[in-house]
């Protein structure tokens, strides 16, 4: 496993990855955690994660399958999905605990192939 | 999950018919009665939130019992990120709402029951734990709201339930039938029994010798023959039905709604009976009961003091207050109360254990520290809302006069703060203030899942008094 820490509550995890360059769309699941106290407007970040991305990501649910990336959007430091839920199962995520990554940013990383993000 | 959206859930209120009087009137429509439709509001957001990516983390779990989804508030808790959850999620739909949404007493009833259950049947080969998860799996289903009815009306305290002159003011067994018994007696105070499906009947207090006639437990449906509500009278009540100003919070409720729910010789099948007669079960029942409502106190109130907080700050910023330094430092004395309390709740919460039911259960030390810090930290947090937010608190004048053609100018003229910011938007934040920390919303936090005796007579019980003074000795060396 390699794992980046880019700071600013981010979190990058990668295992097997593939870039989805077929179809030049890549699939992320989208996971939320339960948000008893965020420290920012989570719901407001990813509409702008998801302008920013515009057509080149199709934002898909955990349940649903063939997606490579998770992104997952805490609200605070305690990130608590990363307690009770196993990502060793997907291939990458990305997690975020506040908005301090600009949209932009994140769609990059969001987008990145392995060997860019080999640390 | 039958009731998933609030139209549902509205829906299913609507075609259940319930007796309920509000101010000696019988209503005809619950669903569409102004002084009920902040509360089914406050509740309904137990069934919108759940349906939200961003907040299904919190409000919706896997049953323990069909493996399937379903709303937290009919789970029973199956670990200690079950427990930290259920206080996290409180909180959440506190922000929402700033009031109370109802639905955790029967959320705790249920836990509690689930527990007790199991082990009577261990003791006394009783069946009442199986009948329970057949209940259980049917309120899964359909996510019913269930009321928590444990508290009897009790009459002259400083007696028993069998001695008191009428021996219908602690909830009764009058008839034991082949095919069930019948119920005799009220609830008081019961949370969203106006906008609830069914109610679980508890014993009010552990139960003595003599008194076996008392310890019941059964379901009831709220249409049942027999059961009448009759709405308390809240501080302020007849301003929601104006929906302006003056209500603070009109969309949502003032605590819970609470309601008298007397049950005249109800009848209840036998599948629907959890205990009748185990006296030696009530103390754990009721002591069980308690620390999971207890638990949840720092949660919700820790929410809503966070709107109470923000209301604050913007009360002393539209009044050019905010930047002086005792106003700064009696905003952080709110914050560290708000925090304090909801560390509670995380704490007892973090500390629990599995009973034997398998079923997770919060420190009940802890979880009645909580809720004894609540009797006394809601009443700090408002006071220091009143001195933030002045005197206008209690004498500003109505919505109306903002509006009248006369006196509005007036209005509008000399109850204005700083500038850029209009006078109707300090009196909205005014009265926002003033409707969630005086009258019934403070009452609630003193005598809600107890009074704050109760709480101290577990720290006597539970508080480890002598191991302490073991340690003194063994501290200053003393042997005798
Ligand atoms: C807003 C609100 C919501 C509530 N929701 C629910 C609910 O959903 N379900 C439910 O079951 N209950 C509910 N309750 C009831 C709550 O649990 C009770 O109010 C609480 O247990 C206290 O009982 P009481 O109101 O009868 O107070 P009382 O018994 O009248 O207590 C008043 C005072 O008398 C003292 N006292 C009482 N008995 C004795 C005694 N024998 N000896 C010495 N001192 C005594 C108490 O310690 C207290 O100081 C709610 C209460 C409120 C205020």
């Amino acid at each position: 496993m390699r794992r980046r820490r880019a700071g600013d509550g981010l979190a990058v995890d990668k295992r097997n990855l593939t870039n989805g360059a077929e179809t030049g769309i890549k699939k992320v699941a989208l996971k939320y955690c339960g948000g008893c106290n965020p420290g920012f407007d989570r719901v407001a970040y990813v509409e702008s994660v998801k302008s920013a991305a515009g057509p080149v990501i199709e934002w898909v649910a955990l349940d649903d399958e063939g997606f490579d990336t998770v992104l997952l959007i805490c609200g605070c430091e305690t990130a608590c999905p990363r307690r009770s839920l196993d990502f060793s199962r997907y291939r990458q995520s990305v997690s975020i605990k506040n908005d301090k990554v600009s949209p932009r940013d994140l769609v990059k990383i969001l987008l990145e192939s392995e060997e860019a993000n080999e640390d | 999950m039958k009731i998933r959206t609030k139209e549902d859930y509205i829906k299913s209120l609507k075609d259940q018919k319930v007796v309920i009087y509000y101010n000696g009137e019988l209503v005809e429509d619950r669903t569409a009665f102004p002084a009920f439709i902040p509360h089914i509001n406050s509740a309904a957001k137990t069934y919108e939130l759940a349906l939200l990516p961003e907040n299904e983390d919190l409000l919706t779990a896997t049953s323990n019992v069909t493996g399937k989804k379903i709303n937290r508030f009919t789970h029973i808790h199956q670990s200690v990120d079950d427990l930290i959850k259920k206080v996290q999620m409180l909180r959440l739909i506190a922000h929402e709402t700033a009031s109370c949404f109802q639905r955790c007493v029967g959320f705790d009833a249920m836990n509690s029951l689930y527990m007790t259950t199991y082990e009577i049947d261990e003791k006394h080969k009783t069946k009442y734990f199986e009948r329970f998860v057949e209940y259980l799996k049917k309120i899964q289903e359909e996510n019913f709201m269930l009321v928590g009815g444990m508290t009897d009306p009790k009459g002259d305290r400083s007696k028993r339930p069998s001695q008191q002159a009428d021996p219908d003011l602690f909830t009764r067994v009058v008839e034991k039938r082949k095919d069930g018994i019948v119920v005799r007696g009220a609830k008081a105070h019961q949370t969203g029994a106006v906008n609830s499906h069914e109610i679980m009947i508890m014993p009010t207090q552990a139960m003595g010798e003599g008194d076996e006639a008392y310890a019941i437990v059964a379901a009831i449906p709220l249409d049942a023959k027999g059961v009448t509500l009759i709405f308390g009278r809240q501080t302020n009540d007849e301003r929601k039905f104006e929906c302006g100003i003056d209500a603070g919070n009109c969309e949502f409720g003032m605590v819970g709604g609470e309601a008298l729910v007397v049950l005249e010789d109800v009848f209840v099948p036998w599948e629907r009976v959890f205990m009748c007669g185990e006296i030696d079960f009530t103390g754990m029942l009721v002591e069980r009961f308690a620390t999971l409502h207890r638990q949840n106190y720092g949660g919700c109130k820790g929410g809503v003091s966070d709107i109470v907080i923000g209301a604050s700050a913007l009360a002393a910023q539209y009044q050019g207050t905010l930047d002086a330094s005792h106003i700064k430092d009696k905003l952080v004395e709110m914050l560290h109360l708000a925090e304090t309390v909801y560390s509670g709740s995380i704490a007892c919460s973090a500390m629990g254990s599995k009973t034997k039911s398998g079923a997770y259960y919060p420190d009940p030390l802890l979880a009645n520290c909580t809720k004894h810090n609540i009797t006394r930290v809601i009443y700090d947090i408002s006071r220091l809302a009143h001195d933030i937010g002045g005197g206008i608190m209690a004498t500003l004048p109505f919505d109306k006069d903002l509006r009248s053609p006369v006196v509005g100018k007036y209005v509008k003229k000399y109850m204005k703060g700083v500038e850029g910011v209009s006078t109707e938007t300090r009196m909205k934040i005014v009265r926002l203030l003033e409707n969630m920390t005086g009258g019934t919303a403070l009452v609630e936090s003193m005598h809600g899942a107890g009074s704050p005796q109760s709480q101290r007579i577990m720290y006597q019980r539970l508080g480890k008094l002598g191991q302490k003074m073991k340690m003194a000795k063994k501290i200053a060396k003393i042997d005798e």
